[in-house]
């Protein structure tokens, strides 16, 4: 399958930028990390145009990708934030106004594997079909059930924890 | 901005819309589509809003941010798409790719093969992402971070650049800590790096049981050739070099 093409690119900036965009803000709850994201995603595929091979659709492999780098962004904001609070808690406050159950998601989602965390945004944040997710994730659709399953007793756990 | 919606089963996914939007779908599926939404209000005001967002985005040529770093401050240059696409060509073809310097693209999350052990470097106040190249000084404060696909065991061990060799997780215990599956775990112990300068080498023990720590800690302090294959577990390592600032 021949690469995209830089033009191409750019067309697609412009005709599926704003999907990115609007689902970049909804993972990461600033316009600002959502902003550079978009940017990140294109900036890859510009540099990288063979990741996309034509296989799927260009707006399917736009989840995916957008999926993995929200992901990547919340999990390295964590790390930082833990990391700032315990050695010099003076320097940075936590943002406030965040609506609580995208806080827990976003949570919980650094705390199961990178498959779990992927089925957990298509089903609850996008809510894709069970279809629509395997499309995205390159799997069969049985094993999304098993992930959602998984996923769901992971959560009651959690609940049950003090 | 859009805002989110709660979605009817019989409805179309923001996926379906957002393909709709842009041209993707063959005639019967943009037909059927089209169809179900002529007579949805909830998906036609979606579909609605999805074209909106896209002409608002394409009128205002949302700026393409092409950050680069310079040691480690970060800027940004606020540009179209199109000159960013022909300055990087024009780049390319006269300095080739290096000229560009490097995008700053964040870890990959761990998979398969993936990178398993991360570090990450707090200094003044201003906390960064460690990897191998990046000088460490003492007084920084190192925190890992481990993915696992699977839960098991954990341990980390560490050599400095004394050839000491020393249990940085689980503190004080004897034996490896169970660990949970999960992207970029925290392990629970951070640590304020000490004098001694030099290379420092890191092995993270990944193990099916709870392994005892003290002879893998004096095997690393009796030799210089590393750890040797342990069974029942998988080794994954680091090394950063401590320096004087």
């Amino acid at each position: 399958m021949p690469a995209l093409r830089p033009e191409e690119i750019e067309d697609a900036y412009r005709r599926h930028g704003h999907g990115v965009l609007r689902r970049a803000r909804r993972l990461l709850g600033n316009e600002h990390d959502a902003t550079e994201t978009l940017h990140e995603v294109f900036i890859d595929l510009l540099e990288h145009p063979q990741q996309f091979g034509k296989r799927s659709s260009l707006v399917t492999w736009l989840y995916a990708a957008t999926t993995h780098r929200c992901l990547n962004r919340l999990r390295n904001g964590r790390t930082r934030a833990r990391l700032v609070e315990r050695h010099a808690p003076a320097h940075e406050a936590s943002p406030a106004g965040k609506v609580e159950s995208m806080l827990e998601l976003r949570r919980l989602l650094g705390s199961v594997s990178e498959e779990m965390a992927q089925a957990c945004v298509y089903h609850y944040v996008d809510e894709l079909t069970q279809d629509e997710i395997a499309a995205v994730m390159g799997c069969s659709r049985r094993h999304v059930g098993h992930l959602l399953e998984r996923l769901r007793a992971r959560m009651c756990g959690e609940v049950g924890r003090p | 901005m859009m805002e989110s919606r709660r979605r009817e089963a019989r409805c179309i996914s923001d996926l379906g819309l957002d393909r709709l939007v842009g041209g993707e779908l063959g005639p019967a599926e943009e037909c059927e589509m089209l169809g179900h939404a002529g007579g949805c209000e909830a998906c036609r005001a979606r579909l609605d809003a999805i074209r909106a967002d896209q002409r608002s985005f394409a009128e205002k040529q949302a700026p393409f941010v092409l950050p680069r770093r310079t040691g480690d401050r970060r800027r940004a240059m606020m540009l179209g798409l199109a000159p960013i696409l022909a300055a990087a060509a024009c780049l390319i073809l006269l300095f080739g790719r290096r000229a560009l310097g490097p995008v700053p693209v964040p870890a990959p999350l761990p998979t398969k093969g993936g990178r398993a052990l991360e570090f990450y470097v707090l200094r003044h106040g201003e906390v960064s992402a460690g990897n191998e190249q990046m000088s460490i000084h003492p007084g920084d404060a190192v925190e890992f971070v481990f993915s696992s696909q699977r839960p098991g065991y954990l341990a980390i061990l560490s050599v400095d650049g004394a050839g000491r060799a020393n249990v940085y997780f689980p503190a004080g215990a004897d034996r490896a800590a169970a660990f949970q599956e999960g992207l970029g775990q925290p392990v629970p112990v951070s640590t304020i790096l000490d004098d001694t300068l030099g290379d420092e080498r890191i092995y993270a023990l990944q193990c099916d049981t709870a392994i005892v720590l003290e002879p893998i800690r004096a095997a690393l302090a009796g030799g210089p050739d590393g750890l040797p294959p342990i069974a029942g577990c998988v080794t994954h390592t680091l090394r950063y070099r401590k320096e004087k600032p």
